[in-house]
């Protein structure tokens, strides 16, 4: 008897707490979330407010059955929803969403944040705090910065994709192909804001074309002072920061051959940076490069199989690239911008220095001198040894 | 006396689990450490463990005294009545704030981070009823059940860590070996005391255990693998981090939920939440359990059974009122809990040692009776 | 709230108490009484909302302002 009566008791007390494995107080069902795939962030026109927008997937699967040839409804056809409310604060505006959406916002499956180039300016550390507070948001979301309003790039349907926010966050994935854009997440974008000298970077991104015929593009770098935007970098110079960080994936250099011209790609790279003090008090930074790569297509009937050939490619291949650098630390220079995290990187080797250092690393950084050194190898040529000519007389 | 109260019995191997599943619980402690010495934790980690190991001795040294006899008995012996009744009140009411520590810690982390709007009351209800189940079960079921917890723990940690080999850069624990002294003294002395800052309950613990001869090496060896974890934890969330992680509020959590593997691995935070909240229920557990032992045998009762449940209410209203607000609590961990724990879990005991082997000496020497 | 606490504590009660009572052990008895009371003052208190001063409180006033252990 007292058996089963404890058993019916210890039965019903499992099922009891088994209702605390579903946190029911915070349970929501999947069909009361409205999912945010992306949020652009823009000035507003009116004084001191900002524009958000979030990219809400739409998940019905209606509107594909039918030929879309009724455009009554274009909206239903779509897949996602572009929501922009105003206000002064990000958190504020995120639960004021609550008063159009009929579902509460979702952001665990954030891709992107984008900003605005007028807010960007003006400084976005305010705006990011409730991407780094909030439990819901990841630190491992994309942040971009756009080349005039970030709504538009959100607006852009892409060609591949389905969700706008989708398809930029695989096209950021893609630029390690290029190596031509920096991949920022906002963890990597907190990281340098907390440094005193280091100088935050962001992809820049816009849209080019017009009507339907628009694209979403990315056009080389943002660089900020603290948390306010500066200036740009192109692409070839955003090539030259990167290889400076060692994030060089892999990518094209356009070279001299002999007999023509030469493509050669980067298959490999590897870079060692050593900051010294001299003895006369000025600072030098050395960067070391190594790189693999192979002859991806040449022009020109030159035999690039020859050693001597070989030597010609490595040497103006290491000329191509100290270039690339060159251009980024010049443009670095310019902007007052430490992007390499040099000043950093003395403050890890000469930490008691590092102290008077640091008032003056604006006019210390201008100064500083930046070698570089390439060590560039030409594994392979593919899979032919010699151009389509006809073959020499010796 | 104390085998009456308790009819279970564990091996020296589950001792050694149930160590080191004790120090896991306290693996929310990193956050604190990592803020006052930054990238010179593992320093201060290394030097603390070495403290502990002593604070460690002293415990096996009164456990070898006194075999067979709890830390209450013990107090009694070498006291006398009046004094070790008072120290073992005193002993109790550490055990309170200690329970009620670990408890409200992880009520905050799962308010924190996995429920936020369930109230604390709730979570630290359904916690409680389960330590409490456990302690009404015996030593002997948390003992079996300790391996298993070590097994996943180790198991998903390792898995962690190896998804977070590319995201290391082992440049972040530069500069090294230039903060102030005064830090690394701090940290050392919170590392000591605070994983294995209720080591003082398994003076509780180790009459219960089958073998007396190696009961010594297992305890050991379960601290130092516990901290051996407890490092390596360390150092990966800094190594991937960084200076960031002094921005964050619960680092080990942050950085297991960067784990993004071509999108297959993803959001393994949920893993590493499930270990924390094993290994602070076992914290919980065996700080509960010498909680309703001492009692039972302060008040010279024949079974702890029947305070179980009364205790755990009284734990679940403390938790609620013992700190406002998150800066308390952290302000709390950082600056008050050394000398607390250090005064409870350190000194008393070596005290009690220090008086035992003097009136040792006197009674080999016949010439003074109690 | 209050009547659910009553029940509860209620049922404990109920439960624990007839055993000590049949075997005649009233120091059991006493002790256990004691911390009832104890758990029901501060559940009672608790739900009515009285703010009870925690005793971690008393600890760090002790640590910090007399003895002046505390590091910061």
């Amino acid at each position: 008897m007292k058996n089963s009566i404890g058993k019916m008791l210890k039965i019903c007390l499992s099922l009891l707490l088994c209702l605390a494995l579903s946190g029911c107080w915070n349970s929501r069902e999947l069909d009361s979330l409205a999912i945010v795939m992306g949020y652009a962030i823009d000035k507003s026109d009116e004084e001191g407010l900002v524009d958000m927008t979030a990219q809400v997937a739409v998940l019905s699967d209606g509107g594909s059955s039918d030929n879309s040839s009724s455009s009554s409804n274009t909206a239903s056809s779509e897949a996602y929803w572009n929501i922009t409310r105003t206000g002064s604060s990000i958190f504020t505006i995120l639960r004021d969403y609550t008063h159009e959406s009929s579902r509460k916002l979702y952001s665990p499956h954030n891709q992107v944040i984008i900003f605005g180039n007028d807010l960007a300016k003006n400084g976005i550390r305010d705006y990011l705090d409730f991407f780094l507070r909030d439990h819901e948001t990841r630190l491992n979301v994309w942040i971009l910065v756009a080349k005039d309003k970030a709504s538009d790039i959100l607006d852009v349907k892409p060609k591949l994709e389905k969700i706008p926010a989708i398809g930029l966050s695989d096209l950021i994935e893609d630029q390690k192909a290029t190596s031509e854009t920096v991949q920022i997440r906002i963890r990597d974008f907190l990281e340098r804001l907390i440094s005193d000298t280091t100088a935050s970077i962001a992809p820049l991104v816009e849209v080019i074309g017009e009507g339907k015929d628009q694209i979403v593009e990315m056009s080389g770098t943002a660089v900020f002072k603290q948390d306010k935007l500066v200036g740009e970098l192109n692409k070839t110079e955003t090539r030259g920061l990167l290889w400076v960080l060692s994030k060089v994936n892999s990518g094209i250099i356009t070279v001299e051959a002999p007999g023509g011209t030469a493509d050669l790609e980067i298959v490999s790279t590897e870079t060692q940076v050593n900051v010294e003090i001299l003895d006369d008090g000025s600072i030098t930074a050395h960067v070391k490069i190594t790189e693999s790569g192979n002859i991806g297509s040449q022009t020109g009937s030159g035999d690039l199989s020859k050693t001597d050939n070989v030597k010609i490619l490595e040497q103006n291949m290491n000329d191509a690239i100290t270039a690339e650098v060159f251009s980024a630390v010049e443009k670095a220079k310019e902007l007052d911008a430490d992007i390499f995290g040099f000043g950093d990187m003395f403050y890890k080797k000469y930490p008691q220095q590092w102290k008077s250092m640091k008032e003056n690393w604006d006019e210390l950084f201008n100064e500083i001198k930046v070698e570089v050194e390439v060590d560039a190898k030409l594994r392979g040529s593919g899979r032919i040894v010699k151009p389509a000519y006809p073959a020499e007389e010796e | 006396m104390a085998t009456n109260l308790e009819k279970g019995r564990i091996s020296g191997k589950q001792l050694m689990f149930i160590v080191f599943c004790y120090i896991q619980g306290g693996a929310l402690l990193s956050g604190s450490i990592v803020n006052i010495t930054k990238q010179d934790t593992w320093v201060v980690i290394v030097t603390g463990f070495t403290v502990a190991l002593f604070i460690a001795w002293i415990m096996v040294q009164l456990a070898k005294s006194f075999p067979d006899k709890t830390l209450i008995e013990i107090n009694e012996l070498v006291f006398g009545k009046i004094g070790g009744n008072i120290i073992s009140l005193l002993y109790v009411l550490y055990f309170f704030l200690l329970t009620t520590l670990d408890i409200d810690n992880l009520t905050s982390f799962i308010t924190g981070f996995v429920m936020p709007n369930t109230p604390d009351t709730a979570i630290a209800l359904v916690f409680t009823f389960v330590c409490g189940y456990a302690i009404y079960k015996g030593i002997n079921v948390i003992g079996r059940c300790s391996f298993l917890v070590v097994l996943l723990t180790i198991v998903t940690i390792l898995f962690n860590s190896f998804l977070l080999i590319k995201d290391m850069n082992f440049n972040n624990f530069l500069p090294m070996f230039s903060l102030p002294f005064m830090d690394y003294v701090h940290g050392t002395h919170l590392t000591a005391v605070a994983p294995f800052g209720g080591s003082i309950c398994f003076l509780m613990i180790f009459p219960f255990v089958k073998e007396k001869k190696h009961m010594a090496k297992y305890f050991y060896l379960g601290g130092a693998i516990g901290f051996l974890l407890f490092l390596f934890i360390v150092v990966r969330d800094w190594a991937v981090l960084g200076t960031v992680a002094t921005y964050m509020a619960g680092v080990t959590y942050q950085v297991v939920g960067l784990v993004d593997v071509s999108d297959l691995f993803t959001r393994l935070e949920v893993l590493y939440s499930i270990i924390l909240v094993l290994g602070l229920f076992y914290t919980a557990t065996i700080e509960f359990y010498s909680l309703t032992l001492s009692i039972a045998q302060v008040f010279k009762a024949k079974t702890y059974k029947p305070y179980i449940f009364i205790i755990g209410i009284i734990l679940i209203c403390l938790s609620n009122i013992i700190f406002s607000s998150v800066s308390e609590h952290s302000y709390f961990t950082a600056n008050i809990d050394p000398a607390f724990l250090g005064f409870f879990a350190a000194l008393l005991p070596a005290i009690t040692l220090v008086i035992a082997s003097v009136r040792g000496a006197k009674k080999k020497q016949g010439s003074e009776i109690v | 709230m209050i009547i659910f606490l009553i029940i509860v504590f209620a049922i404990i009660a109920l439960i624990n108490v007839p055993p000590l009572i049949r075997e005649k052990q009233w120091r059991e008895l006493t002790v256990y009484s004691g911390f009832f009371a104890l758990a029901v003052t501060l559940s009672m208190l608790l739900a009515l909302g009285v703010d009870i001063p925690s005793p971690i409180k008393g600890v760090q006033y002790i640590i910090k302002d007399v003895l002046h252990l505390n590091y910061k």
